[in-house]
């Protein structure tokens, strides 16, 4: 290339930085303001008009929080309740769009737009309908009761996403594998899952984090407080008359921590994942 | 439904795959939780299963204790206490605190899937409501034997509802007047005996604090969408002369007394401009926290405001003198809200006496003490209010004189939506989106309609 | 069997019994979806048919009594002034968010997209607004545009721009923009990685090759990017829609619905009518309202994806 094409280029290069470095400046203000507030005192988070930058930064709450919350308790339940969540939406969600995709029946299209209209409404709206659901299960104080709506209410998603996702998979591959003498079972597990790859990441991925932000739920079902997740856990250091809000935010800042690491990892399978999809094709 | 050119449905097939792959790939990273969360709660329904709250099977009882808005400073005091009652009388106690903006809901949820807690705090004012739905055991047999004896008069007969008590008496609130010491001097005002016996006093006083060198609003105005608003207007409507209903229960809310009274609360605003910045978004914990920070010069509050400021000077983060007096008085009289808060029966429960036997444990005359010097709450044991402690104290001295002025709020079957329909009032009228006498003639047409 | 024999054969059989051999034919199939639909049924089904069953009914807060009233609540609501009010919230609400998603998402998919350095990096914290429980992302944005104690007035004094405070909030013409850009904020991540998805999939060919012909990088976007993104575009912004119209977390603990009512949506509404006050027959009427708005929504924008003949 020329000169000028070097520079056209890198010109180009420096535009886009710019660009991706200022919107990356401008989303991640609301969590500059979260993390600087936990490293000022008390006092100075109310001070009016508010500091921009802390005066005296200090990491104590970093510290203290250990001992003064049960953050570490509502990390693991928040695992805890993820987990089982991924799973049992997935044990579902799996082989039903899976039927879908490779079967026409009666009903498939009721069962598929049905699916859809889950969506449509809100839990907060639902929620004595689904108390009454919990309790006759008898599910009431358990994870499970977290567990089981959540499940429900990602399910749509993931049935719609893997549904499509299942489709673009040639059916070829299946048959041959028929042919070899295959099980369906080994057939799904050992040829159709592992080309979904990208698929199943993004419904984890979705599900997972749907229920580690639940509160609803955990609000509505779970009295033990030993069961509490994190957003649970955050909105019950709110008093009536005081909230510890370096607590609360130094909490909130510590929840997502496991997030990014997830995210660290995941992100690498959505993007191996989606180019495999595409060359695929 | 042509295609506009032949590349159209080459397009369009590319396109599918796309999105299947799209969809697949990309990430179904949806908005954690899009749909609703974070208020909980209903009401209402046809509850009919019977699995009464009540603990797990086997070898140990346990008795399910549920209370609200349990901040960092009490959690220590139910945690200890808890423990003691477990070991001695052998059974678990399962603690729940909610917090209070779905605190109503959360126990309405819980009795109409027959999952009632068989302790819970109860504001008195919602006790018309779940005694409507027979939720609620009466304590007469508490309340008018010895057990009951130990409260004030007053505040006893604030868990009366149609002729039973509901509760016993658990915690009381009531509000005086703060004002910055500093602020009040800067302004050229008297420190040190402030004249602000009534709401004129206060507007003055005000106005000089506005024009002076006191670079802080003067007073404190709670104007959200949140129910301690009306806590907040109701001092001005009952020291007018106005009511919320009348003996048969039947709202009388645009009085000319009303009137004058939002008038008055509106035109700190409006036409003074003596209050804090956007006061539409200001609630009750928004002006009370700018008071703690020494930013404001008179806020109505609790007297935890003062707790709080006391405790925050130890620690260095605040230096200001504050003082207290009483709520000013209006042409009718002088009121400082006064809100019970009961600790009840769900009659659900399957462990009464056990309940019974929380309830007297938590009454013992010393653990009353710690409670109400933690939590900031009136002493409502006659016994403990005599202590020095309260009784010579400068934060709780003027609280405790507060109580010859103490009124509560009407106990409705709806209040809830009585109060919200206030607070619209009071927006619209601080809005100035219509005069105080629209305002209220609407509510009062509104709740007119809700009450047949 | 004879023809004519076999012809009766089958004639003979009645709707059930064909109806069941079919089943039988394709058990496998309703086997498959078996464990999904039961689970929803119980799970949601029953939620949703009390809902439509309340809406007939008066359930009043302070009792436990229920009146049939058959379809009064739904005469009150449409005679009154508040639901067109509520309908024009929720309108704005949608729409404005529904474009700041599917837009900012955009932009940041675009510039994401490329081979660039530091992308894992980008691509996380781009990722982090998602991480953060709704409640609590509203909780910081309330205090950001705090008139008091909040950050952009800080910001907007040091610079200069304006004299005093702002409270944005507390302002019933402008809090709902207040809360949009907090919807915003949370909700746009979601778009973006859809969008990379959709650009990352996208043969790398089709652009070489406009290039070579000459096409300018914004021709090149509109040309080849956007209709190669219609199908993601749609399906990503048909569910934000749903998505966003149900939202609740955000505005009540922002604003609670107000000033004055005015940051309130449908749902915000069926919250305050059906479960503060507790008069859940309105509230269920209100639900069922807005769920056949959002129905027949999704009926018709489904349509308009599937005219390219693109099947379900």
């Amino acid at each position: 290339m020329t000169m000028a094409g070097h520079d056209r280029s890198s010109l180009r290069k420096v535009r886009l930085y710019g660009v991706l470095i200022g919107l990356l400046g401008l989303m991640m203000l609301p969590f500059y303001a979260m993390f600087s507030s936990t490293l000022k005192p008390e006092s100075e988070i109310f001070a009016a008009p508010a500091t921009l930058v802390p005066s005296d930064p200090s990491l104590q709450a970093y510290l203290q929080v250990w001992t003064q919350t049960d953050v570490l308790l509502w990390v693991g339940n928040s695992f805890i309740i993820s987990v089982g969540t991924v799973v049992l939406t997935l044990l579902l969600a799996i082989p039903a769009a899976y039927s879908c995709a490779r079967n026409d029946f009666v009903g498939k299209r009721t069962f598929l737009l049905s699916v859809l209209v889950v969506q449509m409404f809100a839990p907060v709206v639902l929620i004595v309908g689904l108390f009454d659901v919990i309790s006759q299960m008898g599910l009431f104080n358990t994870y499970l009761a977290v567990i089981v709506p959540a499940a429900a209410f990602t399910l749509p998603f993931n049935v719609w996403m893997l549904y499509g996702y299942f489709k673009t998979i040639p059916v070829a591959l299946e048959e041959s594998a028929r042919i070899d003498g295959a099980s369906q079972l080994q057939i799904l597990t050992k040829i159709v899952l592992p080309l979904t790859k990208p698929a199943l990441v993004a419904s984890v991925t979705y599900t997972f984090l749907y229920a580690w932000n639940r509160l609803l739920f955990v609000l509505t079902f779970l009295t033990d407080s030993a069961k509490y997740n994190i957003p649970r856990g955050v909105f019950s250091m709110v008093g009536a008359l005081q909230t510890d809000w370096r607590m609360m935010l130094t909490v909130s800042v510590i929840g997502i921590i496991p997030l990014l690491i997830l995210f660290a990892f995941l992100e690498e399978y959505i993007v191996a994942g989606m180019t495999a999809g595409a060359v695929k094709e | 439904m042509q295609p506009d050119n032949n590349d159209r449905s080459v397009e369009d097939s590319i396109d599918r795959r796309r999105l299947l792959q799209a969809l697949g790939a990309g990430g179904a990273i949806a908005i954690a939780g899009c749909s609703g969360d974070g208020g909980s709660g209903s009401d209402g329904g046809d509850g009919d299963s019977e699995s009464g709250g009540g603990g797990s099977d086997g070898s140990t009882q346990s008795v399910q204790f549920l209370t609200m808005g349990v901040g960092d400073n009490i959690k220590q005091f139910f945690e200890e206490n808890n423990a003691a009652f477990e070991d001695e009388h052998g059974v678990d106690v399962e603690f729940t605190s909610v917090t209070w903006d779905n605190a109503r809901q959360t126990v309405n949820n819980r009795v109409d899937g027959g999952e009632a807690p068989d302790v819970s705090r109860w504001p008195a004012r919602w006790i018309p409501q779940l005694v409507g739905k027979d939720a609620l055991e009466p304590l007469d047999d508490m309340m008018d034997g010895e057990f009951g004896e130990q409260f004030y008069d007053g505040v006893a007969e604030g868990t009366m509802y149609n002729g039973s008590h509901y509760g016993v008496p658990w915690a009381a609130s009531n509000k005086c007047l703060y004002y910055n010491k500093d602020v009040f001097e800067t302004a050229g005002l008297d420190p040190e005996d402030p004249s602000l016996d009534s709401w004129q006093d206060m507007l003055d006083a005000a106005t000089q604090i506005r024009d002076s060198d006191a670079s802080v609003p003067a007073l404190g105005l709670a104007g959200a969408d949140a129910i301690e608003t009306g806590s907040q207007y109701y001092h001005y409507h009952w020291s007018h002369g106005a009511d919320l209903v009348n003996d048969e229960g039947m709202p009388v809310v645009n009085s000319s007394g009303a009137v004058d009274a939002l008038s008055l609360y509106t035109d700190l605003h409006l036409e003074h401009n003596v209050t804090q910045s956007s006061p539409l978004s200001s609630t009750r914990q928004d002006i009370r926290q700018l008071f703690e920070n020494g930013d404001l010069g008179m806020v109505i509050g609790h007297v935890y405001t003062g707790l709080n400021i006391t405790a925050a000077k130890e620690n260095g983060d605040v230096d200001f003198d504050y003082g207290i007096v009483q709520v000013p008085r209006g042409p009718e009289g002088r009121y400082s809200l006064f809100t019970i808060d009961t600790l009840a029966i769900l009659s659900q429960s399957e462990h009464k006496d056990l309940a019974r036997d929380l309830i007297r444990f938590y009454f013992d005359e010393e653990r009353r003490f710690q409670y109400s010097k933690q939590k900031g709450f009136l002493p409502v044991v006659e016994a403990v209010g005599e202590r020095s402690y309260f009784s010579e104290s400068k934060n709780w001295g003027p609280f405790v004189e507060a109580g010859q002025y103490a009124r509560a709020r009407p106990k409705l079957g709806n209040f809830s939506e009585f109060n919200d329909r206030m607070v619209q009032a009071i927006q619209e009228a601080l809005a100035d989106r219509k005069s105080p006498q629209k305002a209220l003639n609407d509510a009062q047409s509104d709740l007119e309609d809700a009450m047949e | 069997m004879s023809l004519a024999e076999e012809y009766t054969e089958t004639s003979d059989d009645s709707r059930l019994e064909r109806g069941l051999a079919y089943v039988q034919r394709n058990s496998r199939a309703y086997l498959l979806i078996a464990p999904a639909a039961v689970f929803l049924l119980a799970v949601v089904g029953y939620p949703i048919i009390e809902t439509f069953r309340l809406s007939l009914y008066q359930s009043p807060a302070d009792s436990n009594i229920e009146t049939f009233v058959g379809l009064q609540h739904y005469v009150e609501i449409f005679n009154s002034d508040i639901f067109y009010r509520l309908l024009w919230q929720t309108g704005r609400w949608v729409v404005a968010g529904v474009a700041g998603k599917t837009l900012l998402g955009l932009l940041i998919a675009v510039h994401l997209k490329g081979d660039i350095r530091g992308r894992k990096f980008f691509r996380t914290a781009f990722l982090i607004p998602w991480g953060i429980p709704y409640a609590i992302s509203a909780v910081v944005f309330r205090w950001i545009e705090h008139p008091q104690f909040g950050y952009l007035n800080a910001i907007l004094l040091k610079l200069g721009i304006i004299e005093q405070g702002i409270g944005i909030l507390g302002n019933p013409s402008l809090a709902w923009l207040g809360v949009v850009v907090a919807d915003i904020w949370i909700g746009t991540p979601f778009m973006a990685i859809i969008f990379l998805a959709g650009l990352q999939s996208i043969p790398q060919e089709l652009y070489e090759a406009a290039a070579i012909d000459g096409a300018e990088k914004w021709h090149q976007f509109r040309y080849i990017t956007l209709p190669q993104l219609k199908s993601v575009v749609l399906i990503a912004t048909l569910l934000s829609t749903i998505w966003t119209f149900v939202s609740f977390d955000v505005i009540w603990t922002m604003t609670g619905g107000g000033p004055i009512s005015s940051t309130a949506t449908l749902v915000i509404h069926i919250y305050q009518v059906g479960l503060q006050n507790g008069n859940l027959g309105r509230g269920a009427a209100y639900s069922v309202i807005g769920f056949l708005f959002l129905f027949g929504f999704a009926i018709i924008y489904l349509r308009i994806y599937t005219r390219g003949g693109d099947e379900l």
